[in-house]
C-alpha cells in the first residue's frame, strides 16, 4: 500500500519579522480551523491508476490554500483478485479513524465484494469504473459514478448492429460479474435489432483465449467480435481473431487503455470501437486542463478509468470541503447532487447521483494507438455535443 | 377546569378521567405484552428469515451450478478414454456448461458477511471451471487430442477444490443457520420470559385496580346509598363525607346539599302544620262565639216588635258575623287541604273563595281587582280545595309583585271557556318575572321573592294542575308584567255520572217544624239559648241537654225525632254520643245532626260513619239548622 499526502499552504521559511508574524497568524489560523485536519480519501484500484494520485495532489496543491489537507490511501488492485481479497482490502480501509470515503474498487467484482463492507461500516463508496446493475442498489453508501452494463452493452449492441452493420456476431465475455452484465445488454439489443448472436465464449485471465478463438471462429464465422473483458485479454483475442480474418471489434469500456491494449493486439488494434466514459480530446476546459495536467506529470495521455478516478476523489474532496469530514453528512452531500444541490462538476461531465441521470456515452476507434471518438451518444437524451465535431450517432 | 378531557378538579382526579385511565391502561397494558412478544418474537423470525432467505437461494443456485459442472467434468472424462467420437461427447459437454451459468444477478449484498466470501469464491471457481471447460470443447473441436490430459488436470483440481469450497460453504451455512435458530430459541425464551414478567406484574396490579374501583367508586357509592336509604326512612339530618371532588364527590355533596333543604323545608312545613293547628284550634273557639252572635242577631233581627232602626243594627251584626263566620271557615278549609277529595269542580267558586281568603290584603295594598269571570263555566274534574290553593297561590304572587310597584296597582282574574277547556287567567301590573329566572319559573326551590319565599309555591301549582290534566303557564315574557295562565279540560259526561250533585254544600230549604221534637246537645248556653228559641218559634218541641250523657239520659224519658249535638263537649262529645246511639237508638242516630266549627277533628272512622249531609258547620244561620231539623225530621216518617 502506498500513502501519499495531499499538501496544502506554504512550506517556505519566513524571512524577517514581519513575514514570521504572517507565518504565525496563518498558523493559528489553520491551528483553529475544524477543516484543517489531514483526512484520508481510500483509493483502491488497478496499479495503472497510480499516477491519478500524484495528478490530483497536484490539483490540489494549485487550489486556494483554505481547503483541507488530504491524504490519499492508494491500494493496489489486482484485476480478478478472489472476493475475499476485496472484502479484507475494504475492512481495511473501513477500520481507518480518519477516513472520509473510498474510490474504487476497479472492477464490478471487486466492489460488488467491497460494498457491503463499506455500507455496513457507513463509508462513502464512490465506483469509479464498474458498471454492475447490482451496485445501484447494494447500499445507500455505494455511489457509482458510469452508467450500468445494461446501458452500455445496449450502446455496444446498438453500435454493431446500426454502424457496422454485423450479421453474426461472437460475445467474448470476462467470466464476472462485469463480462455477464455487458454480455446480457448486448445480446438483448443484437436481439431487437435481428442480429445473430452466433456464439458466446466465456473465458478468464489465467486461460487460453487464443484456443478459444480459434475454436469459436471454426465454428461460428462471426463477422463482428464483440470482447466484453478489460485490456490484456481483448488484446490477446483481437490479434488472435485478426489472424483468423476477422477485421471488426467492438470492446467495452474496461479495455481502453491503449499503453497495454494496442501492443497486445498488434495488427488488430486500429480495428478495435472501444467504448468510453470520456476521451482526452474533450474541448471543454476541465478536461483539457486534466488531460495537461496528466501529461505533463506522467507524460502520457489520460484514461477514462484516470479521469474517473480523479473525479471520484475530487467529489469526495469537495464534499468534505462543503460539509465538513462526517461521513453521514458526505453521504447525505453525495446523496443530494442533483436534487438541492447542482451536479458536481467532474471532467467527465455532471456529476449526480438521481435516478435516471444524463449519462454519455462515447464509442472511440483507435487511431494510431490513440482513441478517437465516432460516435456520441447520450441515452437520455440531453443532447451532448460530440467533441471535435465527430459524427454524430445517426441510428 | 376542562369538563371535556382529562382534568384536575379540585384536590383530585375526575372519576371520569380515572376510568378512563384504568380502560386506557388495561389497553396499553395488552398492547404492550402482546406487542412486546410479537415484536420480540416477530422480528427475531423476520430476520432469521431475511437473512437465512438470500443464503439459502444463493447458496442453492451455486449447488446446482456446481451440480451441473460437476455433471460436465464426468463427460470431460471420457474424452480421454473413447478414441473417436469425442466431437459429439464436446457438444455434450459444451451444453451443459451452458446450463451452468452463474447465477445472475447475484445477490451476494444480501448474505451474512461471514457467508458472503466463502459463496463468492465458490461463483469464482464455478466460472474458472466452466472456463476450462468451454477451452477443453475448444481444444477438442480444434483436435488437440494431446492436450486434454493436461486440461483435465487442471479441470480436476478445481473440481475439487470447487467441491471443498462448497462443502465448506455448507459448513459456515449450517453453523449461522444454527447460531440463528439458537438465537431465535433465545430470544423466544427471553420474550416469555418477559412476558411472564408482565403477566405477573399485571397480576399484582389487579389488586391495586380493586382498590382504586374500591376507594373510589364502592365505597362512595355505599356511602351514597346509605344515606339515601336513611332519607327514604325520614331521617333528614344525614350528612356522607366529600372525600375527592370528583363526580361522586360532588353527587354527596349535592346530597348533603338537598338534605339540608329538605331539613329546612321539613321545619318550615312543621311550623305551617303547627300554625295550621292552632289556627283550627282558634277558629273552632271563635266559631261559637259567631254562632251565638249570627244566631242572637238573627232571633232579634226577626223580632217584629223590633223598632226598625234596632233591626238595622241586628241585621248589620248578623252580616258581620256570618262574614268573619265565612272568614274561619275558609281558613280552615285552606289549612286542612290535605285530603284529596275528586270531584265536580266550579272553577269560579274556587277563585272565589281564594279571593275571599286574600281579598283583605287588596285595601291595606291599595290594589284594584278586575274580575272578569264567566258565567256558566262547565265545571272541571278534580279536587277543589287544590285548585283553591292554585288561586291563592297565584294571588299571593300578584300580591308581592304589586308591592314593589308604586300605585296605581291593579290585579286582573279571569276565567273563560275555550275549545273544551275552562281557562283561568291572573295578572298583574307589577314589575314582572326576572329574565334569570323566568327559564326555571317551574322548578323546585327557584323564587323571585329572596329569603322570604320557599320557591315551592309555583312548582306545587303547577304539579296541582298537571294532576287536573291542565296546564300552568307564564303568558308574559321576562319582565313584562305578569300574566300566569292556568287551562283545565272541562269535566266529561262520563266523569259526571255518578257524581253528586252537591258541588257545594247543601242549602237545605226552610219548612215548618210544627210537631217536631227536637233535642238540643249544646254545653254552651250563650249558644244553646237561641238555637232553642228560633226552633220552638218554628213550632218545634225542643229540649235541651248539657252534653252527651245528659243527652243519652233524657232521651230514656223524652220521645225524639231529631237530635242536633254539639261536636266538641265535656264528659261525652258528639261523635261518642253518635256511637252511643248506634248502640243503643239506632233509629235516632240516623236522625242526628252534629254542629262543629272544624270538621277535620273528625276522625277517619267517624267522618265515615257520619255522613257529610248531618254534618254542619258553624256559624250557620238559625234558617240554615231549622232547614236541616226538617230534613232530617222528614226522614222520621
Amino acid at each position: 500500500m502506498l500513502s501519499e499526502r495531499g499538501s496544502v499552504g506554504g512550506r517556505g521559511r519566513p524571512r524577517g519579522l514581519a513575514a514570521r508574524a504572517a507565518w504565525l497568524l496563518a498558523l493559528a489560523l489553520v491551528a483553529c480551523a475544524n477543516d484543517s485536519r489531514p483526512v484520508a480519501i481510500g483509493y483502491a484500484f488497478p496499479l495503472s491508476g497510480r499516477d491519478v494520485v500524484a495528478v490530483v495532489r497536484d490539483e490540489l496543491a494549485a487550489l486556494r490554500p483554505d481547503r483541507p489537507a488530504f491524504r490519499i490511501v492508494f491500494d493496489s488492485v489486482v484485476p480478478g483478485d478472489p472476493a475475499d481479497v476485496e472484502v479484507e482490502r475494504a475492512e481495511r480501509f473501513a477500520a481507518m479513524a480518519d477516513l472520509i470515503g473510498v474510490v474504487g474498487h476497479a472492477g464490478s467484482r471487486g466492489s460488488l465484494a467491497a460494498a457491503p463492507v463499506y455500507n455496513e461500516f457507513e463509508v462513502p463508496q464512490i465506483v469509479p469504473t464498474a458498471t454492475s446493475r447490482l451496485l445501484s442498489g447494494i447500499g445507500p453508501w455505494t455511489f457509482p459514478l458510469v452508467p450500468n452494463d445494461s446501458i452500455e452493452g445496449e450502446f455496444i449492441g446498438e453500435f454493431t448492429a446500426v454502424r457496422l452493420g454485423a450479421r453474426r456476431v461472437t460475445v467474448f465475455y470476462i467470466n464476472d460479474e462485469y463480462g455477464t452484465g455487458l454480455r446480457d445488454g448486448v445480446t438483448s439489443a443484437l436481439d431487437r435489432r435481428g442480429v445473430a448472436v452466433v456464439d458466446e465464449v466465456p473465458f478468464d485471465h489465467a486461460g487460453d483465449p487464443e484456443t478459444l478463438v480459434e475454436a469459436s471462429i471454426r465454428r461460428a464465422r462471426p463477422d463482428v467480435l464483440v470482447v466484453a473483458a478489460r485490456q490484456r485479454e481483448t488484446g490477446r483475442i483481437a490479434r488472435a481473431a485478426w489472424e483468423r480474418g476477422v477485421r471488426r471489434f467492438v470492446v467495452g469500456d474496461g479495455a481502453l487503455i491503449p499503453r497495454e491494449l494496442v501492443p497486445l493486439a498488434g495488427p488488430a488494434a486500429d480495428s478495435i470501437y472501444a467504448v468510453a466514459f470520456w476521451l482526452p480530446d474533450r474541448v471543454d476546459s476541465l478536461s483539457r486542463a486534466f488531460a495537461d495536467r496528466y501529461r505533463r506529470i506522467t507524460r502520457e495521455d489520460p484514461t477514462p478509468a484516470a479521469a474517473l478516478a480523479r473525479d471520484g476523489i475530487m467529489l469526495l474532496a469537495e464534499a468534505a470541503r462543503q460539509v465538513g469530514t462526517d461521513r453521514q453528512r458526505i453521504r447525505d452531500y453525495l446523496r443530494s447532487l442533483g436534487r438541492t444541490r447542482p451536479p458536481f462538476r467532474g471532467v467527465t461531465g455532471p456529476i449526480s447521483f438521481v435516478p435516471g441521470r444524463p449519462a454519455r456515452l462515447q464509442m472511440a476507434r483507435l487511431a494510431r494507438g490513440r482513441p478517437v471518438a465516432v460516435v456520441d451518444w447520450d441515452p437520455t437524451g440531453s443532447g451532448a455535443t460530440p467533441p471535435g465535431g465527430r459524427v454524430r450517432a445517426a441510428w | 377546569m376542562n369538563r371535556q378531557g382529562w382534568s384536575w378538579s379540585g384536590g383530585g382526579l375526575r372519576l371520569r378521567s380515572v376510568l378512563l385511565l384504568l380502560v386506557y391502561g388495561a389497553f396499553g397494558y395488552m398492547v404492550v405484552v402482546f406487542g412486546l412478544l410479537a415484536y420480540r418474537v416477530g422480528s427475531a423470525a423476520s430476520e432469521l428469515r431475511r437473512d437465512s432467505e438470500p443464503m439459502l437461494r444463493l447458496y442453492g443456485e451455486l449447488t446446482a451450478r456446481a451440480g451441473a459442472l460437476e455433471q460436465a467434468v464426468s463427460t470431460a472424462k471420457l474424452l480421454v478414454e473413447v478414441g473417436s467420437g469425442r466431437e459429439v461427447i464436446a457438444s455434450k459437454i459444451r451444453a451443459m456448461v451452458g446450463r451452468a451459468e452463474a447465477p445472475s444477478p447475484v445477490p451476494f449484498a444480501r448474505v451474512p458477511l461471514r457467508m458472503r466470501t466463502e459463496l463468492a469464491r465458490v461463483d469464482e471457481l464455478s466460472s474458472a471451471l466452466q472456463n476450462r471447460l468451454v477451452e477443453l470443447v475448444a481444444a477438442v473441436e480444434l483436435g488437440r487430442g494431446d492436450e486434454l490430459p493436461m486440461r483435465l488436470a487442471a479441470i480436476d483440481s478445481l473440481h475439487d477444490e470447487l467441491i471443498v469450497r462448497l462443502g465448506e460453504a455448507q459448513r459456515i451455512g449450517l453453523e449461522d443457520l444454527v447460531a440463528r435458530e439458537r438465537e431465535l430459541d433465545t430470544t423466544v425464551q427471553r420474550a416469555t420470559q418477559d412476558v411472564l414478567w408482565w403477566l405477573a406484574g399485571g397480576v399484582l396490579f389487579v389488586p391495586v385496580l380493586v382498590v382504586v374501583a374500591r376507594r373510589r367508586i364502592e365505597r362512595p357509592l355505599r356511602a351514597l346509598e346509605a344515606g339515601l336509604g336513611r332519607v327514604a326512612e325520614g331521617e333528614l339530618g344525614v350528612e356522607i363525607p366529600v372525600h375527592r371532588d370528583d363526580e361522586i364527590g360532588r353527587l354527596a355533596r349535592h346530597f348533603n346539599q338537598m338534605t339540608r333543604v329538605l331539613r329546612d323545608r321539613a321545619e318550615e312545613q312543621g311550623r305551617f302544620v303547627a300554625a295550621g293547628e292552632l289556627l283550627a284550634g282558634v277558629a273552632h273557639e271563635v266559631n261559637n262565639p259567631l254562632m251565638a252572635i249570627v244566631a242572637l242577631s238573627g232571633n232579634r233581627a226577626t223580632d217584629p216588635e223590633l223598632a226598625p232602626e234596632l233591626r238595622a243594627e241586628m241585621q248589620q251584626i248578623l252580616r258581620q258575623g256570618q262574614r268573619a263566620g265565612k272568614l274561619v271557615a275558609g281558613l280552615l278549609r285552606f289549612v286542612r287541604s290535605g285530603d284529596r277529595h275528586a270531584g265536580r269542580v266550579d272553577v269560579n267558586r274556587s277563585l272565589r273563595d281564594a279571593l275571599d281568603l286574600v281579598a283583605y290584603q287588596f285595601r291595606v295594598d291599595e290594589i284594584t281587582l278586575e274580575s272578569r269571570m264567566e258565567e256558566d263555566l262547565p265545571p272541571i274534574w278534580g279536587d277543589a280545595l287544590r285548585l283553591e290553593q292554585v288561586c291563592v297561590n297565584l294571588l299571593s304572587n300578584a300580591i308581592d309583585a304589586l308591592r314593589q310597584v308604586r300605585p296605581p296597582r291593579r290585579l286582573l282574574v279571569a276565567t273563560w271557556a275555550e275549545a273544551g277547556r275552562v281557562m283561568l287567567r291572573v295578572a298583574d301590573n307589577g314589575p314582572g318575572i326576572p329574565a334569570a329566572i323566568a327559564g326555571r319559573l317551574f322548578h323546585p326551590f327557584v323564587t323571585s321573592k329572596g329569603a322570604q319565599g320557599t320557591g315551592l309555591g309555583l312548582y306545587i301549582s303547577r304539579q296541582i294542575v298537571r294532576e287536573m290534566g291542565g296546564t300552568l303557564e307564564l303568558e308574559s315574557r321576562p319582565g313584562q308584567p305578569a300574566s300566569f295562565l292556568v287551562s283545565l279540560p272541562a269535566a266529561q259526561r262520563e266523569d259526571l255520572a255518578g257524581d253528586g250533585p252537591a258541588v257545594e254544600p247543601d242549602r237545605p230549604a226552610a219548612r215548618g217544624l210544627a210537631g217536631v221534637r227536637v233535642l238540643l246537645v249544646e254545653d254552651e248556653e250563650p249558644l244553646r239559648r237561641p238555637m232553642v228559641k228560633y226552633l220552638r218559634r218554628c213550632g218545634a218541641t225542643v229540649h235541651e241537654a248539657s252534653d252527651g250523657l245528659d243527652a243519652l239520659a233524657r232521651l230514656d224519658a223524652l220521645p225524639v225525632d231529631v237530635i242536633v249535638a254539639d261536636l266538641r263537649m265535656p264528659r261525652m262529645d258528639g261523635v261518642a254520643l253518635h256511637r252511643a246511639l248506634r248502640q243503643s237508638h239506632p233509629a235516632l242516630a240516623r236522625r242526628l245532626l252534629i254542629l262543629s266549627g272544624d270538621l277535620s277533628q273528625l276522625s277517619a272512622a267517624d267522618g265515615e260513619a257520619l255522613p257529610r249531609d248531618r254534618l254542619l258547620v258553624k256559624p250557620i244561620t238559625l234558617e240554615e239548622l231549622g232547614a236541616n231539623v226538617a230534613r232530617v225530621a222528614a226522614t222520621a216518617g
